[in-house]
């Protein structure tokens, strides 16, 4: 049984757009948009470029559905980890170094 | 009770199986074959489990008395360090997955073999390589960082051989891996015609849970022991606070795996029991649909509670909070679990033979240790009982009172299929019993111990806490003296059991379909499933005339 | 066996009733070894995130002295050979021969195009002095040419950042590595017309090995080099 072949120019075209997006991210990150900002802009568009390598260089848009459980487990699985480690370290002191962001206040200290 | 009837053995004609087809050495170690990768699997564990009990019987020893009379403390530190990473990594993650699972999988989906046979055979030899360098980090010296291996002792202060020790889980967690891979895949796309989702063996379910856990939370561990030993080798790293890092983030990445683990060594015992339960009370399980939902339940929730081994290291209150309440959540599916095998027993036709002892046993052991579970899950209790011997206690009702016992219940279960041999009932019988009383004697003293406050990893304690201590040492020796029972009758049974005919227990399964032994590619024919799983309400009609031999 | 010999394939292993169900379990296979990458490679980001939420600056500071263009001419390589690895796939489909180990050597070039800018810029990274526990140094190079006064030191956490910087990247090149080994390989059995427009299950597994990571190093370049400012 022989895989679908796919038409040349999609590849090419989402080629070009990642190229596009990484000369974008990069001019971004040369302004200071404040942290939260620069942060999200900077990683979401690359969850964009991994979302399209994914899509159409890894053949996910052809493939089952059961297929895009597999790697979907992953992603969800590590924000699970990403997300329950950061309740503790958000929410401790913060060492003085830093920038204040709403540090918690010990009870003892009130 | 039923009784068991024999019908006279008709004479044998040599029929080719997956063990007698080739008798050579190469045969066995470049094996393909699912069914000799699942007893390579056996033995290796068992060679590991005869070690970690080694290490065990000289802590319980030490323990009879309140100073240290047998070994230093330094040494006691080694030797619960080498029972730990043994017996967590070396028998219990692989005892049931590996060795039942790897042997029944595919029997049970109606399967030729897994979904990549070689890389089943690589993970064996993945296990066997990180056993050799754990081997050697013992020979050494050993380790003495605990199976926790928490820095900054292991990554900057420990003297001991930590590098080698790491490298060895680290590959045998590759061998982990590649199992989960193999059964995910083979469970998704190998099942014969007319298995659905919903006709499958629970056993299934509770394996395919443990793949779903083994694949994702394994590679955390891998990172996380490769990044203690860099920062061992290059003193940089990031657990140490002279540099900024933060030796609890070490802990968040451990536990991130390892409380996964605990789950990874429960559920396939629990996919046994579901097996043990239904055969020996005649009855389809109650609530199949809520005991395969509650492993899937299982390996999700199970991801969600790990800082709760960290109460009391450092970790926020709020968070402390959020894991405490996720830690309560996670025990509603076990309970279900328990709650259903329960209502299968109930008005079954319950017959007391050695597999169903063990699962009894589970039962009521499991129960224990998952109440002390969620004892341990509220904050207030476990900052009195952290660090002492109530967690010992705990864990091991869980893990050698469940577990142990349903892997054992298990293996004496699937032993006639494996081997085509029956083990003699009154010695499974009396060693089941004796393992019972073993582990009660050893290990509820411990609750109390924990409870009056003797910490764990201790080898000196106040002398009032001696009484529990020996109490727990003298059924540890009845415990030892109930797992070498097994070894020697199973051993024997090879040679002169009785031979079992293709389901000497009656029980449904297509397992049970083929010869016992099976032959070398499972199924003379495919099987076509047509009907849900454990149709013990059908008086089962034997398909062809070698049914009816027992 | 239910199936006699002439409906079943050579290239189809025993376990297997079809072509399809083999292909589809290594496509399945390799995704779920994918997904124990991600969270192999999770650790780290997470790790990363944490370190970075207790020292901002001083991780800002680490984004400044990594050297930018090399990042980006690496991603813009690695997305380039992409781009290849996907057409070899393509040519492999069409049974294009030819084709098929052309792009396969691309990939490989720019792989190891990869590869040697990597070192490269490891090589100014030593001689910036920001390689810690070997020549780590808050002065560094640029501003020990000043006259004290005017010296601005770098920030003692920023080694903690050149440990993350060195360990994944070092951990993502070693992943480039085994790739490369593995697309030698499959050159070499291409070379030999091993694979057809039927079969050529493993070019795609290699495929989709290869893309991953480049998707990981999707992920590296914004959160070790781009996070310079704000």
């Amino acid at each position: 049984m022989v895989r679908k072949v796919h038409p040349i120019g999609l590849y090419l075209i989402v080629y070009v757009v990642l190229l596009l997006l990484l000369v974008l991210t990069v001019w971004i990150s040369f302004f200071d948009l404040g942290r939260y900002a620069n942060n999200s802009i900077a990683m979401g568009i690359g969850c964009v470029k991994a979302f399209l390598i994914v899509l159409i260089f890894m053949h996910m848009k052809y493939e089952r559905w059961i297929t895009w459980y597999f790697p979907a487990a992953g992603v969800v699985w590590l924000c699970i980890m990403i997300g329950l480690t950061m309740t503790d370290y958000l929410t401790r002191n913060h060492p003085p170094q830093s920038s204040p962001k709403g540090e918690p206040v010990l009870l003892s200290e009130r | 009770m039923s009784t068991i009837t024999y019908l006279p053995a008709p004479r044998r004609v040599k029929q080719l199986n997956f063990l007698n087809h080739d008798y050579s050495l190469r045969s066995w170690l470049l094996t393909r074959d699912h069914k000799r990768i699942g007893i390579l699997y056996m033995v290796s564990i068992t060679f590991f489990f005869v070690l970690g009990g080694f290490a065990a019987m000289m802590m319980r020893l030490e323990l009879i008395y309140p100073t240290n009379w047998l070994v230093m403390s330094e040494t006691y530190n080694k030797l619960f360090t080498m029972h730990g990473v043994i017996m967590v990594w070396f028998f219990l993650i692989p005892s049931i997955p590996a060795v039942l699972g790897n042997f029944l999988l595919p029997l049970m989906l109606g399967a030729r073999d897994v979904a990549f046979p070689r890389l089943n055979l690589a993970s064996w030899y993945l296990y066997v390589l990180g056993g050799i360098f754990t081997l050697v980090a013992l020979l050494w010296g050993g380790v003495d960082t605990g199976w926790t291996f928490y820095t900054p002792l292991s990554s900057t202060y420990s003297n001991t051989h930590v590098v080698m020790v790491v490298t060895g889980v680290f590959i045998v967690g590759f061998s982990t891996i590649f199992t989960g891979i193999n059964f995910i895949v083979t469970t998704h796309r190998m099942r014969c015609p007319g298995m659905t989702w919903f006709r499958m063996p629970l056993f299934i379910w509770g394996i395919y849970a443990t793949s779903v856990i083994q694949v994702l939370a394994t590679p955390v561990l891998a990172m996380t022991l490769a990044l203690v030993a860099i920062e061992r080798i290059w003193r940089v790293g990031i657990f140490d606070p002279a540099l900024g890092g933060d030796p609890l983030l070490f802990q968040h990445l451990f536990w991130f795996y390892s409380h996964p683990a605990v789950y990874i060594m429960i559920l396939p015992g629990m996919a046994v029991e579901s097996e043990l339960i239904t055969c020996f009370s005649r009855k389809e399980p109650f609530g199949y649909i809520f005991i395969a939902f509650s492993s899937v339940a299982i390996a999700i929730l199970g991801f969600m509670v790990w800082a709760h081994h960290m109460f009391v290291a450092g970790i926020s209150v709020y968070s402390g909070l959020v894991f405490s309440m996720l830690s309560m959540i996670v025990a509603v599916p076990s309970a279900i679990k328990v709650f259903n095998w329960t209502a299968t027993l109930y008005k079954g036709s319950i017959s007391l033979q050695t597999p169903m002892l063990y699962a009894l046993g589970f039962i009521g052991l499991f129960t224990i240790g998952g109440l002390t579970g969620v004892m341990l899950a509220t904050l207030g209790l476990d900052v009195h009982v952290h660090d002492t011997y109530f967690v010992i206690a705990h864990f091991h009702y869980i893990m050698v009172g469940g577990m142990v016992m349903a892997y054992l219940g298990g293996v004496h279960f699937w032993w006639p299929k494996i081997t085509g041999r029956m083990y003699d009932e009154w010695w499974g019988k009396i060693s089941a019993i004796i393992i019972f009383i073993g582990f009660n004697l050893t290990f509820f003293p411990q609750f109390i111990l924990g409870y009056l406050g003797m910490p764990r990893r201790y080898p000196v304690y106040p002398p009032e806490f001696q009484v529990w201590n020996d109490f727990s040492s003298a059924g540890a020796s009845i415990l030892a003296v109930g797992y070498i029972l097994p070894l020697i009758y199973l051993t024997l049974s090879l040679r002169y059991g009785r031979r079992a005919g293709n389901n000497p227990f009656r029980a449904t399964g297509l397992e049970w379909t083929t010869t016992s032994p099976p032959p070398e590619h499972n199924f003379h024919e495919i099987p076509v499933v047509t009907h849900r799983a454990y149709a013990y309400h059908l008086e089962l009609k034997p398909q062809t005339e070698e049914d009816t031999r027992d | 066996m239910t199936r006699t010999a002439h409906e079943r394939p050579a290239y189809v292993a025993q376990q297997f009733e079809d072509f399809e169900q083999q292909t589809h379990s290594a496509t399945l296979g390799m995704w779920t070894f994918l997904s124990t990458e991600i969270l192999f490679f999770g650790v780290l980001f997470v790790s990363y995130m944490v370190c970075r939420t207790r020292w901002p600056d001083a991780f800002r500071q680490g984004s400044r002295d990594l050297i930018l263009w090399i990042g980006v001419v690496n991603t813009a390589v690695l997305l380039t050979s992409s781009l290849f690895m996907a057409l070899a796939v393509r040519a492999a489909g069409l049974g294009n021969q030819r084709g098929l180990i052309t792009f396969l050597s691309l990939t490989l070039l720019f792989g190891l195009m990869f590869l040697g800018f990597k070192g490269y810029e490891y090589s100014l990274d030593v001689r910036e002095q920001l390689v810690p526990n070997y020549n780590f140094s808050t002065l560094s190079p640029a501003e020990a040419a000043k006259p004290p006064a005017r010296r601005q030191l770098r920030p003692a956490k920023e080694c903690l950042f050149m440990v993350f910087y060195f360990i994944m990247t070092g951990f993502h090149a070693l992943h480039m590595l085994a790739g490369v080994g593995v697309l030698t390989v499959l050159l070499i059995m291409s070379a030999r017309g091993r694979f057809t427009a039927e079969c050529h299950n493993p070019i795609e597994i290699a495929g989709l090995y290869w893309h991953f990571v480049d998707v990981v190093w999707v992920f590296i370049l914004p959160a070790l080099y781009l996070l310079r400012n704000g």
